[in-house]
């Protein structure tokens, strides 16, 4: 049996002295892709943050395969919730600099970024500034810099936000890209319409605490429906009824 | 996939330093500076010819003694530089044709009032008093040599008029010594010092100013998480100070080049020492690697770019600040002082340099002072990338 890819172990964490994960447990493993759905201010960025090393547990483990305990995130490409990237430099040598940050020789880099910039039709802004892009252009860049660090882990916080469906299906289509190169995905999500098809699994958090974690088949199951008549039980009611 | 840290450095640091020199800001900054500098030391150099001109034209000056109680005895015997005038009519004539610089009438009742007019031409502006002084003191040389002629010999007569014609100047150490100084060493400890000391202030706050602004663009630009899951807080803080410092420092390079190519006569007459300089290049960089770090790091914890510039400003207080003290820390009873402020690193860099200058400091307290400086700039580096990472990360749920 394989160890998972990303294991969190009983997290809890406050901010400002707020509890926002309290005791959250979960596994994410290699070719599978997990959709994280809560409501808004759940703790799902948390979490996300967490596994990626950027915010310590204040009790319990996010343990990363192959990252050590000193420092995570070696081993995740992340695409955060906040947008953004250097406004006035070249995107190209963006993407360039934000790979070799994480260990990629500079002539890949650079293959890359022009590999991975063609596959979201935005070959000819290589030399261009990303403020001269529209924001789903921006937002196609952002994916083309998390994608291109190739990691094993590739946690994506509100991929399809502010999308239009062409491009929701192309980000779609990349992430079960993905699932199919072996790579562990969680992504968070309030599109429930494209979860559905896309996740083997889902986890409900609420209240910083995951109320639901099953696959898509077996929530709708359990509470009955469609997969947002299971969301809004698991967050309303807390579980079946 | 696995980076050393050292590399990421080395990667943020290029990347800033690359960038921070292709801005437009940059650039016209780097331009503009020795342009700056340069238009005023052209206008200060034609300033000071138009004085020179004003001053050096006429360098005699006219006697009028209406009653001829001083000047009978002198006449013709006072040499070309002193002219004996009859009447008010001639001096002014002379003053007019700018042969003289000013003529004094000598009141009848001199000799028992010493009542005397200076007139002179409306010239020199701002520094038309120190004109009036060497009026003075010229005329009354003329008066004690016309006074004096036939009634000394030659040589106690030269010596009345002018008694301190050649002076040295010794300098009585606490050992009891007395040891020669020149002028010009007198000047080069305080020029040197100071010089030394603008050139940090402008350092500080040319890069200061651009380590801020990159940290806040970063923030605008919402890079920081991106950066931050990539790159340790450590790393990335260190590197940006380490590129934009360096931007920084090419500026300022290049403006003392600048300097040096339009000043250079006048460096070398401050005959700097050997050691001084190497000390003082020791205290440049050190203070300017300090207040770089406290800079980046206040850049980097503020939430907006007026909170960071009213953080800032307590830097640039601190590093001024022995400059405000310079009269008592420079003498023998604010030595004790002046010791303290050495080895508190945010007046340190200054303060030794102050010292250097009066040699009030030896080689091992300047070492120990400014290796306790860079300790502290180190444990800043690693607290305020610390405190970054905590601001930035944890302000959200």
């Amino acid at each position: 049996m394989t160890a998972p890819a990303v294991r969190v172990a009983r997290v809890t964490k406050s901010l400002d002295g707020r509890r926002i994960l309290d005791d959250v447990s979960l596994e994410l493993n290699g070719g599978e892709i997990v959709g994280l759905l809560g409501p808004n201010g759940a703790g799902k960025t948390t979490l996300i943050r967490t596994i990626v090393g950027l915010l310590e547990p204040d009790a319990g483990d996010a343990i990363v395969e192959g990252d050590g305990s000193r420092r995570r995130g070696r081993h995740i490409s992340y695409l955060p919730e906040e947008r953004g990237l250097y406004a006035r430099q070249p995107i190209g040598e963006t993407l360039v600099y934000l790979a070799t940050l994480r260990g990629i020789a500079e002539a890949d880099a650079r293959r890359a970024a022009h590999a991975w910039l063609a596959r979201m039709d935005l070959a000819d802004a290589i030399e261009r500034h990303l403020g001269t892009l529209s924001k789903g252009q921006q937002q196609k860049v952002q994916f083309a810099a998390a994608l291109m660090i190739d990691a094993p882990v590739l946690l994506l916080d509100e991929p399809f936000s502010g999308l239009d469906p062409l491009n929701v299906r192309l980000f779609a289509a990349l992430v079960a890209d993905a699932r199919a190169a072996g790579k562990a995905v969680l992504l968070s999500a309030h599109q429930l319409h494209v979860l559905e098809p896309l996740c083997d699994r889902v986890a409900i958090v609420s209240g910083g605490r995951v109320v639901a974690d099953a696959s898509v088949s077996a929530l709708r199951e359990t509470y009955g429906g469609s997969l947002e008549h299971a969301f809004v039980s698991a967050v309303t009611k807390g579980g079946p009824q | 996939m696995t980076i050393a840290p050292l590399r990421q450095i080395w990667l943020v640091a290029r990347w800033e330093f690359v960038h921070a020199v292709r801005r437009t800001g940059f650039i016209i900054a780097l331009v503009s500076l020795p342009m700056l500098h340069l238009g005023l030391a052209s206008l200060i150099g034609l300033s000071t010819r138009s004085v020179i001109a004003d001053n050096d034209a006429p360098a005699a000056i006219a006697l009028v003694d209406p009653s001829g109680a001083i000047t009978a005895r002198a006449a013709g015997e006072l040499g070309d530089r002193v002219h004996i005038e009859r009447t008010v009519e001639s001096a002014r004539t002379l003053l007019r044709e700018r042969r003289i610089a000013c003529f004094a009438v000598i009141g009848t009742d001199y000799l028992e009032t010493g009542r005397i007019e200076i007139h002179a031409r409306e010239e020199g502006g701002l520094l038309r008093f120190g004109a009036r002084l060497d009026h003075r003191a010229r005329v009354a040389r003329a008066i004690r040599q016309a006074m004096l002629n036939d009634r000394l010999p030659d040589t106690i007569r030269a010596r009345v008029v002018e008694p301190d014609a050649r002076v040295a100047f010794f300098t009585v150490k606490t050992d009891g010594r007395s040891l020669p100084e020149a002028d010009n060493a007198i000047l080069a400890a305080f020029a040197g010092p100071l010089g030394v000391s603008l050139l940090l202030g402008i350092g500080i706050f040319v890069s200061g100013g651009t380590l801020q602004e990159s940290m806040s663009s970063e923030r605008e630009n919402r890079m920081l998480e991106v950066l931050l899951s990539s790159v340790p807080a450590e790393s990335l803080v260190t590197g940006k100070v380490i590129g934009l410092s360096a931007a920084g420092f090419l500026q300022l390079a290049f403006y003392v080049l600048v300097l040096a190519a339009t000043a250079g006569s006048g460096i070398v007459l401050l005959d700097l020492s050997v050691r001084f300089v190497i000390a003082a290049a020791a205290c440049f960089a050190t203070g300017y690697v300090l207040f770089s770090v406290l800079m980046g790091v206040t850049g980097a914890i503020a939430r907006t770019g007026h909170e960071s510039m009213q953080m800032a400003s307590v830097w640039m207080l601190a590093a001024a600040s022995p400059m405000m003290l310079v009269h008592w820390i420079t003498t023998d009873g604010g030595l004790g002082t002046a010791r303290w402020l050495s080895w508190f690193p945010l007046t340190a860099p200054v303060t030794v340099l102050l010292r250097l200058g009066n040699g009030t400091i030896g080689p091992i307290e300047i070492v120990s002072a400014l290796a306790f400086t860079w300790i502290f700039s180190a444990i800043a580096l690693a607290a305020g990338a610390r405190l970054f990472r905590a601001v930035v990360l944890g302000r959200s749920g």
